[in-house]
């Protein structure tokens, strides 16, 4: 039997507020959430639904994680009731620097302080399933759950393994998603020697002035359940999870393979997983992280992957409105990825406006556009198609393939 | 090191497990610690308070204890029972005043 994979709610904390509609809009309208070198969530007050208990015992990425679990399930009406026992519910949460903050703040009272006093709670906070626990033991989710750590492709990953576990019906439903919290003096330092942030602040995927990501924080969750679970309680389809694809560079540890030939198969593998042909793509949300190499592989692996069919597919980038989430961004990117489809509007790539000559697809600069209707003139009247890139550090690559229909 | 009077102490640990859960008419010593939704963190949590409010370590006490065991889930299961084990650990660092 084939068991297919549905999104009934999502969620998302992001430097552009609280919650998919509010990132997806003010992204539309060419909004950047950028203050500086970084994308903080500013908008976020844990204490809006968070205990006073829960904020102290979880430190910022695992509150991020369960507000966004929550706006996912209050949309796909779990808060009510459940799709099914808790035991059949799933809850993978990925993240990249996980409970860095918490590492770096006990470490700093230790060196000062002495153990006597570093944090008797920094244990489990340090934990990279922390988010994951939190989300589990919050909402009672009692299915198989874990934390996927594969860098930036981390949110996209965990997505992609809750949708193989529910077709392989280990899992009814699943709450799937990233989150990270890791604006550290630490990360900043690290990251900035390795020349892998901007130091303009400015993000700007694939313009030839692109000098790094902005690092930013945020979550994304989904509430997944097998399509007919969904459709058995007259459930609200956002979305279908049509296919993923995942590969491994095998090549560095922080560049990524020049020729983007493993990013572009695990395009392809994640097109013939959903059984669809690179015509058919009407969007792609690119990893676009405004680094000087990945926005030249990935252009390279999306003209490998699409062949002909590149050139006509508009692709956009969130990080360029809200910097690089880290192991947040791609679930937040495949959340974004869905909005478009079914408001039928691509956002834009923001900050692009000198074209890099050697990066020539069609990257949307500037200013949201509708979607075509039907692009591959095939009828699609399932809904559109729309690939969300994710590509990490240690070379994963990770490829969602959704369709939603337009609401 | 202060010297501590027992029901000072006691005191104050009831008074932190009030502030910890969201009804504090509840808190008794009677009350059952999962009715509150007190965990083993907030044990641990509750003990890093008394360490700070009396200039005490009660904590990692003993370097063969595994950190589990310190959860209340297991042998705990009401107020007076965190207060008894948090008092244990006050008597052992030496801090409490002899009866």
């Amino acid at each position: 039997m084939n068991r297919r994979v549905v999104i009934t709610g999502m969620g998302v904390v992001s430097p552009l507020g609280m919650g998919t509609d509010a990132l997806f809009e003010r992204w539309l309208q060419g909004e950047v959430g950028i203050d500086g070198l970084f994308a903080e969530c500013r908008d976020f007050d844990g204490s809006d639904a968070l205990s006073r208990r829960d904020l102290r015992l979880m430190n910022r990425y695992c509150q991020f994680a369960i507000a966004a679990a929550h706006e996912a399930q209050l949309q796909a009406g779990w808060i009510e009731r459940f799709p099914t026992d808790e035991e059949g519910i799933a809850c993978i949460v990925g993240s990249c620097h996980a409970g860095l903050a918490t590492i770096e703040q006990q470490t700093e009272t230790l060196m000062q302080r002495g153990k006597g006093r570093v944090d008797a709670l920094a244990a489990p906070m340090m934990l990279p399933d922390a988010a994951c626990g939190a989300v589990s033991i919050r909402y009672g989710l009692k299915g198989p759950s874990c934390c996927v750590a594969t860098a930036c492709a981390a949110g996209a990953d965990a997505i992609a393994t809750a949708v193989r576990m529910i077709r392989s019906g280990e899992s009814d439903a699943a709450l799937a998603g990233g989150a990270d919290a890791s604006i550290t003096k630490l990360l900043d330092a690290t990251s900035r020697r390795l020349g892998a942030t901007s130091t303009s602040g400015i993000s700007r995927p694939f313009d030839i002035r692109r000098d790094g990501f902005v690092p930013a924080e945020g979550a994304g969750i989904v509430a997944l359940e097998e399509m007919s679970v969904a459709e058995e309680r007259g459930a609200e389809v956002l979305a279908e999870i049509l296919g993923c694809g995942a590969t491994t560079d095998a090549y560095d540890v922080a560049a990524p393979a020049p020729d983007g030939g493993q990013a572009a198969r695990a395009m392809k593998l994640a097109l013939r997983d959903a059984q669809v042909e690179p015509g058919d793509v009407a969007y792609i949300n690119a990893h676009g992280t405004s680094t000087l190499l990945n926005d030249k592989a990935e252009t390279l692996a999306i003209k490998t992957a699409l062949g002909e069919a590149a050139s006509d597919i508009p692709i956009s980038s969130t990080k360029s409105a809200i910097g690089h989430t880290l192991g947040a961004a791609g679930a937040i990117e495949a959340i974004t990825a869905v909005q478009a489809l079914r408001r039928g509007w691509i956002p834009p790539t923001l900050g692009l406006e000198q074209p890099d000559p050697e990066l020539d697809l069609d990257y949307v600069p500037g200013k949201a556009r509708r979607i075509a209707a039907d692009p591959s003139g095939n009828g699609n009247g399932d809904g559109l198609i729309a690939l969300s890139n994710s590509f990490g550090f240690g070379g994963h690559n990770s490829v969602l393939c959704v369709r939603a229909g337009m609401s | 090191m202060a010297v501590l009077d027992r029901e000072q102490v006691e005191v104050k640990i009831v008074e932190t497990i009030k502030e910890f859960v969201e009804d504090p008419d509840a808190v008794s010593l009677d009350a059952k610690l999962k009715d509150l939704d007190i965990g083993s963190l907030d044990f641990v949590e509750i003990a890093q308070i008394l360490e700070d409010e009396y200039d005490i370590e009660i904590l990692g006490q003993d370097p063969d204890q595994d950190p589990g065991e310190s959860a209340p889930a297991a042998e705990m299961v009401t107020v007076n029972d965190s207060v008894k084990a948090l008092i244990a650990r006050v008597e052992k660092a030496g801090a409490l005043a002899s009866e």
